[in-house]
């Protein structure tokens, strides 16, 4: 996935124009894992509806820390006959491969500042690939189980450490009481549910283009931040987690300071609870997560010369998942209600926001369907509605001053085999930053001059 | 961060302890395995994977062998039983097969279609004369809880039935008795067999 910088850095809010808006991927991660297929001698399906999405057997798997293996392991006791090693034969490695090929509805401008003016990039982008990851996906001992994945992505030409997720699961003796404890580096990457931002679909989002300028905090903390947190669930139906977050920044100064730029400050928690039932081939989830930060702008007050000083989020998110894993078709879908309160302190001071405070909501709905496991796709419904801040989302960005955005993603799917994908999406924008037409006030731009249709090839082995 | 972690390993370890001591324990594979799918003590809440409590241990035990041997290939036993069975040793499967057999089985609630369930009864007990197939009791016994390498079908989940004897009949599952038992079955007979069986 790619590291996404929040976008509310300064830098980026200061710079006007069409190429500051170009994000780099905000791609989730997307994964299916084969090591887990050959520590367990179960195939993909066992898992994976299609992947990522996880089946209600997946869901307990990944609950019990991948800990469940049906291979001969190299193992050790000591005097009182506890085990001390129980280690696979060979390293759970598996490498995930994704190409893509994308148009954009409308060249965008050229990025260099002393092109001639109307000079404009090229459409349709290759990325061959545009992301390579490894992981290490097993169990580490009894108990122990890890999912670590490093990633090369194109956009960023460098590998870096992606989702990480180190467990520690155990039951009670009856097997109703299941607990454990998460080490992991991504909000809601623990979850098991495809209705957070982590694994929610589309899960492959193309590599270039523009994004919509806002978006909640919660899914944009990928390898920025680290927590432990600690899970149970009891008898299958009800899920209770709580884990507490702290600034983990790759490639900046240590210990952080104000020039490690935007990060977050002390600690944050986030929770999440969740109600499931089975009956039958059907199974359905009802939940809420959410989280408190304080974010800190880096960089120093150009002005003062004092420190930025912190902003404010509070997420609450109200989830649902529904699924029918029936013999020949599979149907699922999953909706999310996502509230943003923002506070601004930092951003206020550093003259990026006009308002001090602000909201945002995001309403997610994604239906999928496939038949045999081989044919079939998806469709995604976005709607991105928030207070109305002339410098936060400034002329260049929207002529409004409005983060509202609204976009389907339609994707059809060809699985010749079930652990490889074939994939053909189109991202459909009716607005953009608070418009339709001319959206950003500068430029002539329209919300489906930014539409998307790319071209995809993803395979796990 | 660090004592967080530590301060959660600590609970989470006087937890395990706690819940350690009480009743005498199920063997290791079933807990950290078999249970995962099949349910605690061989009840599974989910059709996807048939319940084992009270099945006939020879029965479990050539079945376990079939998979091992991958004799026994119908799409869910390759998906899922393959990699499972592939590494158990002959005296693992015979103790295994053994727990699930001394397990209470459960009993199937009312059918929720009375009239199919009592269409599949006449067949269970009578068989189809016109489509040649034969009395079900015969083999699986009055109460479908069947005898050394006849299955017990009783309380089984409809779904797992169904597919096979849908196998069966493809031979995706190989098996020239029960083949010949449902050949010229229709889809009907067999939707209001596994009705009667899973409400027994
Ligand atoms: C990942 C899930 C999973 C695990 C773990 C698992 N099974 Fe299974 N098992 C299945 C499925 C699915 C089937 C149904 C196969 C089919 O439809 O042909 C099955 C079928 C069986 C059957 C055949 C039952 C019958 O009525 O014919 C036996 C016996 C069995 N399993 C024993 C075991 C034992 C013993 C273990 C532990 C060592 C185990 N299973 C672990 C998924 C699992
Ligand atoms: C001649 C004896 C015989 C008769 C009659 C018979 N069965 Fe069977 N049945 C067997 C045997 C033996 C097996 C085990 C097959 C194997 O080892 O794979 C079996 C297996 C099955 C299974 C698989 C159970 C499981 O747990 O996977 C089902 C379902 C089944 N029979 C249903 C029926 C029905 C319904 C009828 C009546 C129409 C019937 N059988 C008649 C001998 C019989």
């Amino acid at each position: 996935m790619g590291l996404q910088q929040p976008s509310f850095s300064l830098t980026a809010l200061a710079a006007v124009g069409l190429a500051t808006a170009m994000l780099c991927a905000a791609s989730t991660p997307a994964e299916a894992v084969p090591s887990f297929a050959r520590q367990t001698g179960l195939a993909c399906e066992a898992c994976h509806t299609v992947f990522p999405e996880l089946t209600p057997f997946g869901r307990r798997f990944k609950l019990n820390a991948f800990t469940l293996t049906t291979k001969q392991e190299i193992s050790d006791i000591n005097e009182r006959k506890q085990g001390t090693l129980s280690l696979a034969d060979l390293p759970p490695l598996a490498l995930m491969f994704e190409a893509s090929s994308t148009w954009q509805g409308k060249r965008v401008p050229d990025s260099n500042p002393s092109a001639p003016a109307g000079s404009q990039a090229q459409n349709g982008t290759v990325e061959f690939p545009q992301q390579l990851s490894l992981f290490y996906g097993g169990k580490i001992a009894d108990h122990f189980g890890a999912l670590f994945q490093v990633t090369y992505s194109q956009p960023s030409d460098h590998f870096t450490i992606d989702n990480s997720d180190i467990r520690y699961a155990d039951q009670s003796q009856s097997g109703d009481f299941l607990y454990g404890l998460t080490l992991n580096n991504n909000p809601t990457v623990q979850d098991v549910w495809n209705s957070t931002p982590a694994w929610g679909l589309p899960s492959m989002t193309p590599p270039v283009g523009l994004a919509p300028a806002a978006s909640p905090l919660i899914g944009k903390l990928g390898a920025q931040v680290a927590g432990a947190g600690v899970y149970g669930m009891y008898k299958d139906v009800f899920y209770l987690e709580g884990t507490v977050y702290h600034a983990a920044l790759t490639g900046k100064t240590t210990p952080i300071d104000s020039t490690s730029g935007s990060h977050l400050d002390n600690y944050m928690p986030y929770w999440r609870a969740a109600y499931e039932r089975q009956w039958g081939r059907h199974s359905a989830e009802l939940g809420t997560y959410g989280t408190h930060a304080h974010f800190n702008q880096g960089g120093l007050n150009p002005e003062n010369g004092l420190v930025m000083g912190a902003d404010t989020f509070t997420d609450v998110a109200v989830d649902g998942q529904y699924q029918y894993i029936g013999e020949n078709h599979i149907a699922t879908a999953q909706a999310s209600w996502t509230h943003e309160n923002q506070t601004w302190q930092g951003l206020l001071n550093a003259g990026g926001t006009s308002n001090s405070k602000d909201n945002l909501n995001q309403y997610k709905v994604t239906g999928s369907y496939y038949y045999n496991r081989t044919y079939g796709g998806n469709v995604t419904y976005t709607r991105l509605s928030g207070s109305t801040d002339a410098l936060l989302y400034p002329v260049g960005t929207s002529a409004n001053g409005s983060p509202n955005s609204q976009w389907e993603t339609f994707e059809v799917d060809y699985l010749p085999f079930l652990n490889t994908k074939v994939l053909l999406q189109y991202t459909l924008y009716q607005k953009f930053n608070g418009g339709s037409n001319a959206y950003d006030g500068v430029t002539n731009r329209k919300a489906s001059d930014n539409n998307l249709v790319m071209l995809g090839l993803w395979t796990n082995f | 961060m660090k004592k967080v972690f530590l301060a959660a390993v600590g609970l989470a370890t006087v937890l395990a302890h706690a819940a350690s001591a009480a009743t005498e324990s199920p063997p290791k594979l079933a807990r950290e395995v078999c249970s995962k799918c099949h349910g605690p003590e061989g009840i599974s809440q989910s059709p996807l994977f048939p319940r084992l409590a009270g099945q006939q241990a020879e029965y479990l035990d050539q079945q376990l062998h079939q998979f091992r041997d991958r004799s026994r290939g119908d799409p869910h036993a390759q998906a899922y039983m393959w990699g499972v069975a592939g590494p158990l040793t002959d005296a693992q499967i015979k103790s295994i097969s053994e727990y699930y057999a001394s397990r209470k089985p459960v009993h199937g609630a009312a059918p929720s279609d009375p009239a199919l369930a009592a269409k599949g009864k006449e067949i269970f007990f009578n068989g189809l004369e016109a489509r040649n197939v034969p009395a079900c009791a015969g083999c699986h016994g009055e109460q479908a809880e069947g005898q050394g390498a006849i299955p017990r079908l009783a309380g089984q989940h409809a779904d797992y039935l169904y597919r096979q004897l849908r196998d069966f009949r493809s031979e995706l599952r190989e098996n020239e008795t029960m083949h010949a038992n449902v050949q010229s079955m229709t889809d009907d007979d067999a939707a209001a067999l596994t009705e009667y069986l899973a409400s027994q």
